[in-house]
């Protein structure tokens, strides 16, 4: 990861609330019906979220990816669109930012940081308001199972699953087609507003549950493959998308050991070394992790034991910049569970079944 | 996947758009609550995979257990070899198929310590000691036992025992194999009897060997006892006995004047005449008739010396005893003498000076000397060879006496070398292929060997026979007539 950028990223980090103070108070200044509202007391609501501008900003900027910011700020619009916001609030919000960092930083570093912010208000009007639905309209399956969930008929949702695999579906169709587009599709709709987090988390438990009653089709398979261990280093809210990349290794004949969320790096090792595993995926859902990742890799990398581990890495930052895995020293990084079995069994030289 | 930044762009989305943004409200509030439930939720499916992974582990363990039982069920019940498994106590906790079979035991009957019937009361308290004695030294045991079937048949079997040990090192058990050795113990009484036989019968052609050489001997000592005779015979049949009796009846008819006829008849000085002629004759004839006689008598006593040596040879095998092997061969020679000089065969004899006394059975040596020597005076008679030669040569040489018979005859083709001692091979026309082989045989026999050597047909041959000069420590010493 480069030098420089590090510098930008841990200057703005380790200075976000106070750039996040100097944002707000420009943006009163922009916007002088702000002061109307709010009065001389700046909502703190607002200085925390501008703060988290100035997050993801840092960890763009220490991933070296414009495409991560602009994919934040993308998203960040669409939410604000359908919560009844203007976009234009956003965008000056980010021209207030750009402001404070030139004003807060070395040059040299405001250098580094500024064209960041530039290149998303360059972007910014070409972002769309609205995502379109992750399920296909013509396949019924995942409409029926999102609208079970949504009525908070789990069992309902869970029968629809099981009749499923009775008429012959495959469990990775399952996942692929279901489960992983319901999941992507009730984010969608927190995200327009459609739905509630009590919702979300509600469809995302049960979710996790139907999976847990498909374990008997998964965990039946011997093993002809390698070992893998799986972890997130992300918080453990995160784990539905690695654990669904675990099962199907599990289904590809690998023996798989999930080792959950926010393991410590040397518990990673020596699960490693005690699994005898082949190989490592790292699930990181949010930017920030990236250098997680990284110490983590640098720690396999410098043990003995774990030579000729390979290592995967995959999750939002790595979906958004292909190219962020040759930075930390992985050995790929895939994007979904059948990309990463491709990829697995190619880097250990195994057949695809 | 990014639930984590939706929340966050949530709280931004609502702090930006102010308390009255819809939904805002009602996620902060619930945010703090579905995180712990999310959280927990996710520990139990966390719980459940792993439990489904263990479970799919000992779902494969279980199946491979199932197919090992199998395999095992599979090989004891197919195993061409009787199978029991013991206790540490030597107590049958199973027993297979082929071990019912063999016994004709049930399974049951062989369990706890119902197997030991199945061992025969002549071997079992030998078998059952050497089992224990093995088991407390830890040691496999081996040994070939009768068995006693259910239906009385006596069966012999090959049985090995090994311990089985448990979780450190214990023994927990021990396995027995039982392998059927009947039939092989039939062919070996079978092949023993064979050879004994084979032993005799050779034993026997030998002995017969000797018996020609001896009646040959004797018979050519018989023809000297019937010239003797002839020649006693004719002496006595030209005896003037007519004469004499004509001489004594003119004597006995003068009656008591017989001083008159001797005074004064003319006849009676020619009878006086005749009568000393006759003295003469007599005189002269009784030498030569007495000189007969001893030859007579002598030649009786060799051929009496013949059958006795003969007879000592042929009434005993079995004894050692310490004597020169140069004796055997001077015995043997003799034996061979008259055909010797009938067939003009030279016999040249190289006994080296130190040669020690073997101890060995005579008799067999005999036996093998006489046959070498018979075989090397047949090779050189169907040589056409001028100067017929058989040398024998005795030499002491690393612990043995060795004994060569050499004769320049016919030799030995190259390729019967290798099967000249095998049993019923001859190159002669009336041989039985007995001779060669029942020696090796006896050589082998006395701790000694004999081997061949030719150089090909028309070369002659040379065979070696070595006999160790200590007697063997393990020779059986028995006597048989």
């Amino acid at each position: 990861m480069d030098a420089l950028n590090q510098r930008v990223s841990e200057a703005i980090s380790s200075r976000s609330g106070a750039l996040a103070a100097d944002a707000v108070a420009l943006e009163f200044l922009r916007h002088p019906h702000l002061e109307k509202r709010f009065g001389k007391t700046v909502p703190e609501k607002m200085l925390q979220d501008t703060g988290f501008h100035f997050d993801y900003l840092a960890q763009a900027i220490a991933a070296g990816s414009v495409d991560l910011y602009l994919d934040y700020i993308g998203w960040a619009k669409v939410l604000l669109a359908n919560l009844g916001v203007p976009p234009m609030y956003l965008a000056t919000t980010l021209e207030s930012m750009r402001d404070a960092l030139r004003a807060m930083l070395a040059p040299e570093l405001s250098d580094v940081a500024c064209p960041y912010l530039e290149e998303t208000l360059q972007g910014f009007p070409q972002m769309p308001e609205e995502v379109p639905s992750f399920i296909a309209k013509g396949n019924p399956l995942p409409v029926q199972y999102l609208q079970a969930l949504l009525r908070g008929e789990s069992q309902a949702a869970n029968k629809l699953i099981m009749d499923a695999i009775e008429g012959g579906m495959p469990v990775q169709d399952i996942y692929l087609e279901v489960f992983e587009r319901t999941q992507h599709e009730i984010g969608r709709l927190w995200q327009v507003n459609e739905i509630s987090v009590a919702q979300e988390h509600y469809c995302t438990a049960a979710t996790q549950q139907i999976m847990a009653r498909l374990y008997p089709h998964i965990f039946r398979e011997e093993k002809t493959r390698g070992t893998l261990v799986a972890t997130c280093v992300s918080g453990d809210l995160h784990e539905v998308g690695a654990r669904m990349v675990c099962d199907f290794f599990e289904l590809d004949g690998w023996d798989t050991h999930y080792l959950g969320a926010n393991v410590p790096a040397a518990t990673v090792v020596q699960s490693l070394v005690e699994c005898r595993a082949t190989m490592l995926a790292i699930s990181a859902t949010i930017t920030s992790h990236v250098r997680a990742v990284a110490v983590l890799i640098a720690l396999v990398r410098s043990t003995p034991e774990c030579e000729g581990v390979k290592i995967l890495v995959g999750g939002y930052p790595f979906k958004v910049e292909p190219e962020l895995w040759k930075t930390i020293g992985a050995d790929g990084s895939a994007n979904g569970a059948r990309e990463a079995i491709e990829l697995a069994n190619r880097l250990t030289h195994v057949v695809a079944a | 996947m990014n639930n984590r930044a939706l929340r966050r762009a949530g709280e931004i989305a609502g702090g930006s758009s102010g308390p009255d943004a819809p939904g805002r409200s009602k996620a902060v509030l619930d945010e703090h609550l579905f995180t712990e439930l999310s959280r927990t939720n996710n520990e139990l499916v966390n719980l459940q995979r792993e439990m489904a992974r263990r479970n799919a582990q000992l779902a494969v363990a279980q199946r491979q257990l199932q197919a090992s039982e199998h395999r095992y069920l599979n090989l004891s019940a197919c195993s061409p070899l009787g199978i029991l498994e013991m206790d540490a106590k030597g107590l049958c906790l199973y027993s297979n198929p082929r071990w019912q079979a063999d016994t004709g035991f049930e399974p049951e009957e062989s369990l706890g310590e119902g197997w030991r019937r199945a061992l025969d009361g002549r071997d079992a308290p030998a078998f059952l000691e050497e089992w224990k004695a093995k088991r407390d030294l830890d040691e496999e045991f081996e040994r070939q036992s009768r068995l006693a079937t259910k239906e009385g048949r006596q069966r012999w079997a090959q049985i090995r025992s090994r311990c089985i040990r448990g979780p450190g090192g214990v023994i927990v058990g021990h396995v027995f194999t039982v392998v059927d050795i009947t039939a092989g113990k039939q062919a070996e009484a079978a092949l023993e009897k064979a050879h004994q036989e084979l032993l005799e019968v050779s034993r026997r052609a030998g002995m017969a060997e000797i018996a020609t050489g001896v009646l040959h001997n004797v018979g050519n000592v018989l023809n000297s006892v019937n010239v003797s005779a002839n020649v006693l015979c004719e002496a006595v049949r030209t005896m003037p006995v007519s004469d004499l009796d004509r001489v004594v009846a003119l004597l006995l008819a003068q009656g008591p004047g017989i001083g008159t006829f001797f005074s004064h008849d003319p006849r009676g000085p020619k009878a006086t005449q005749f009568l000393s002629r006759l003295v003469e004759s007599f005189t002269a004839t009784r030498g030569a008739q007495l000189e007969e006689v001893a030859l007579l008598q002598k030649n009786l006593d060799h051929i009496k010396d013949i059958v006795a040596m003969q007879q000592s040879y042929a009434r005993v095998c079995g004894v050692t005893e310490t004597l020169q092997v140069t004796e055997l061969v001077e015995d043997t020679l003799r034996i061979h003498a008259a055909g010797f000089q009938r067939h003009a065969v030279e016999v040249v004899r190289e006994f080296a000076a130190d040669l020690p006394a073997i101890t060995t059975e005579r008799p067999k040596v005999l036996q093998i000397l006489v046959n070498l020597i018979s075989n090397a005076k047949a090779a050189c008679d169907e040589s056409l060879h001028d100067q017929k030669r058989i040398i024998v040569r005795a030499a002491h040489c690393g612990g043995k006496v060795r004994v060569e018979v050499i004769d320049n005859g016919v030799g030995i083709a190259p390729q019967n070398m290798a099967r000249i001692f095998n049993h019923g091979f001859t190159t002669k026309k009336d041989g039985h292929g007995f001779g060669l082989h029942n020696s090796a045989n006896v050589a082998k026999e006395l701790g000694g060997k004999l081997t061949a050597q030719s150089e090909g047909v028309g070369k002659g041959a040379a065979f070696l026979l070595e006999l160790p000069v200590a007697r063997r420590e393990d020779e059986k010493r028995t006597v048989c007539s």
